[in-house]
């Protein structure tokens, strides 16, 4: 009987395996029909792309996946775009960038977790012949591989100096990071604490707290923000669903007006900017990053040496104005249902 | 001799008491303390936050309460709690119904409980294991529903996790305080309620005596799943989204209100009234600290050695109460 249940359960998983995604992300596993397959027209083969990112977990990246398929699939038809997913995991894209390279992939296009951790893999497929382009952040190797990024630091300049001139006087803000040692999170903080030192002296920061991206944690923090300073202006947030759970949390206390910073330029915030639950948000342009990344791809397909390839995107300022064209164009390009 | 006798079973009787108690004194020790440091921490909108932040925290020690004194363990809380969630959200879009979407929700988790009590009892299978497959498998099925994305534009839906009772108290805590009386009823005053004890204490004692063990195991792992169902409904409305990522790791939140509340990783011993006090000592320190401005670093020590103090006390504080009258 336990055979028959062995026989049974092996059965069901070769079928799993075989009704595979696109995406790759367990060790051994290899992706469905991707293997130097052919276009039908020409027979020439096609350039294998393998794609390192964060997980689908991450709201933003979701947003990324979604520009790539759909973009691979109108406009680089001869693009062989293999997904691996780091289930959210530092450790894991160390993993999955072996892989990749052992998937014998034409380069690899990464999407740091931790600006540091997988720079020795990344160093090693390069010397290995497998070219590197990091999308939507940078490595900590002061430019050595070539990426598509937004101006993190610039970014959150605008977002923050839109804030200076809507700030009541004598604000007492507090702020919420994402995780300790990411670089997008320390970038934009950076940029509100020296724009607001700048402009805004008068502005207090009652307290910094690392929230982890989640909004449940940054509405238990701006609750209890609240007990201690009732007059507390708003929170400042380095992501959008940590500001939108700082709004839940202002709006939960009675607040009128209540101050929420966030980042990401997501569906969702602009929909809760027009509504009136959230000031401002910056966006990270998906599209741009995706758009730019795979066009020194094309390059690289083509022969071209990208190496000195370092494209830095423009963000841009959602608040009340804009909230509605964003909400629309979201909704067009499907992010909003 | 006689008075003797007498003394030291009044003794024995004390440290036993103390023993019990313990956590409450605990939970006594660190109000006061809280309250001396930080004035702004006994007000009501204060309380009111620490009731709101844990409700879904202790909803899931009550339901890992069950399941440890059985002697087993459900380490795919959390991520049933986002499972719930999430079809909780689907339900109300699709029906506008409150009612409807917390039925569904709790279904979910019972079917979760269900299927790995099933597991556990049919394939022989170590309920450690189990709760990591359902964790995983969960959470898949959570990411693959939403394809990573929240749920929003909830309307009246946020009215169960945001909503008070008499403008103070939290109907969050209204639920807490519900199912606490609920699970205390069926662990003190029903036959099952027994059973869970006796497989928890000795299972094969517990088969031996009659006790269909199997059904009491499935059972409860399906009660614990509705009440980590309804969790995840609350969690959600308190969030006013459908977040698919959230509540990792609530598995062990919870486990740990149930073993600072006095349950036992042996089996066979636990109370609920215990969890519902080992709740409140973890969101009460949480609280303190957030109120003192401490950083999340050091938070995270400091809860540590806080509730390895408070078990080891717990633990303890009869022994150490029973020589010092020995002393005497």
């Amino acid at each position: 009987m336990k055979k028959v249940w062995a026989m049974l359960l092996i059965t069901v998983m070769l079928a799993a395996a075989g009704c595979g995604t696109k995406t790759a992300g367990q060790k051994g596993e290899q992706a469905e029909g991707n293997s130097q397959a052919e276009t039908p027209e020409t027979g020439d083969k096609k350039f294998k792309v393998g794609f390192v990112n964060i997980g689908k977990e991450n709201r933003f990246q979701g947003w990324i996946m979604q520009e790539y398929d759909k973009k691979v699939a109108e406009d680089y038809p001869d693009l062989d775009f293999i997904t691996f997913d780091s289930e959210n995991s530092a450790e894991k894209q160390i993993d999955m960038v072996e892989m990749a390279m052992s998937s014998q992939v034409d380069l690899i296009l990464f999407y740091p977790y931790d600006s540091n951790l997988a720079l020795g893999v990344l160093n090693n497929a390069v010397s290995s012949g497998t070219p590197v382009l990091t999308v939507g952040a940078r490595m900590d190797d002061d430019g050595v591989l070539p990426y598509v990024d937004g101006d993190m630091y610039a970014s959150a300049a605008i977002l923050a100096e839109y804030a200076c001139t809507i700030l009541p006087e004598n604000a007492k803000l507090g702020v919420l990071k994402g995780t300790p040692g990411n670089q997008h999170s320390e970038f934009r903080y950076q940029a509100w604490i020296d724009t607001l030192e700048e402009k805004r002296p008068d502005v207090t920061i009652i307290d910094t707290q690392y929230g982890n991206w989640m909004k449940d944690e940054a509405m238990r923090y701006t609750e209890d923000w609240l007990q201690i300073y009732p007059d507390l202006a708003g929170v400042i947030a380095v992501n959008d669903d940590m500001a939108m759970g700082a709004s839940e949390a202002g709006k939960l206390a009675g607040k009128t007006e209540f101050y929420t910073f966030g980042f990401d330029g997501l569906g969702d915030a602009c929909l809760a900017i027009e509504a009136g639950d959230l000031t401002a948000t910056m966006l990270q342009d998906a599209n741009a990053l995706v758009g730019e990344s795979l066009k020194i791809i094309e390059k690289a397909a083509s022969g071209e040496d990208i190496s000195d390839a370092h494209v830095l995107v423009d963000g841009v300022l959602i608040n009340e104005e804009n909230a509605s064209e964003w909400v629309e164009k979201h909704r067009t390009s499907g992010i909003i249902e | 001799m006689a008075e003797k006798t007498k003394q030291k079973s009044r003794q024995g009787e004390i440290a036993s008491a103390v023993s019990r108690l313990g956590i409450y004194f605990i939970l006594l020790g660190m109000i006061i303390v809280s309250a001396l440091i930080q004035p702004t921490f006994l007000t009501i909108t204060n309380q009111a936050n620490i009731l709101r932040q844990m409700s879904v925290i202790i909803l899931i020690g009550c339901a890992e309460t069950i399941v440890i004194i059985m002697n087993k363990i459900d380490l795919a809380a959390g991520s049933v709690v986002a499972l719930s969630g999430i079809i909780a959200c689907f339900t109300y879009l699709a029906t506008g119904s409150l009612f409807c979407s917390v039925l569904a929700g709790m279904a979910v988790g019972m079917c979760c409980g269900f299927i790995m009590g099933t597991v556990i009892t049919k394939c022989n299978v170590p309920p450690f294991i189990v709760g990591l497959a359902m964790m995983k498998i969960s959470r898949g099925l959570t990411l693959q529903l939403t394809n990573g994305d929240n749920i929003y534009n909830l309307g009246s839906f946020s009215v169960l996790g945001q909503g008070t009772v008499g403008n103070v108290l939290p109907i969050p805590a209204v639920i807490v305080i519900v199912v606490a009386l609920v699970l205390w009823v069926v662990l003190n005053k029903t036959c099952h309620g027994r059973y869970i004890y006796a497989v928890g204490g000795n299972e094969k004692a517990a088969a031996a005596s009659g006790i269909h063990v199997d059904k009491v195991i499935v059972r409860t792992f399906m009660l614990s799943g509705a009440i980590v169902g309804l969790a995840g409904v609350v969690l959600m409305s308190r969030l006013n989204a459908g977040m698919p990522n959230t509540a990792d790791g609530y598995e062990f939140e919870g486990i740990t209100a149930a073993i600072i509340g006095g349950t036992s990783f042996l089996g066979g011993i636990g109370t609920i009234q215990g969890t519902l006090v080992g709740g409140l000592v973890v969101g009460i320190l949480q609280n303190i600290m957030n109120l003192k401005g401490i950083e999340s670093f050091t938070q995270q020590i400091v809860k540590g050695l806080i509730i390895l103090l408070a078990v080891v006390v717990d633990i303890n504080s009869g022994r150490i109460f029973g020589k010092m009258q020995k002393k005497k």
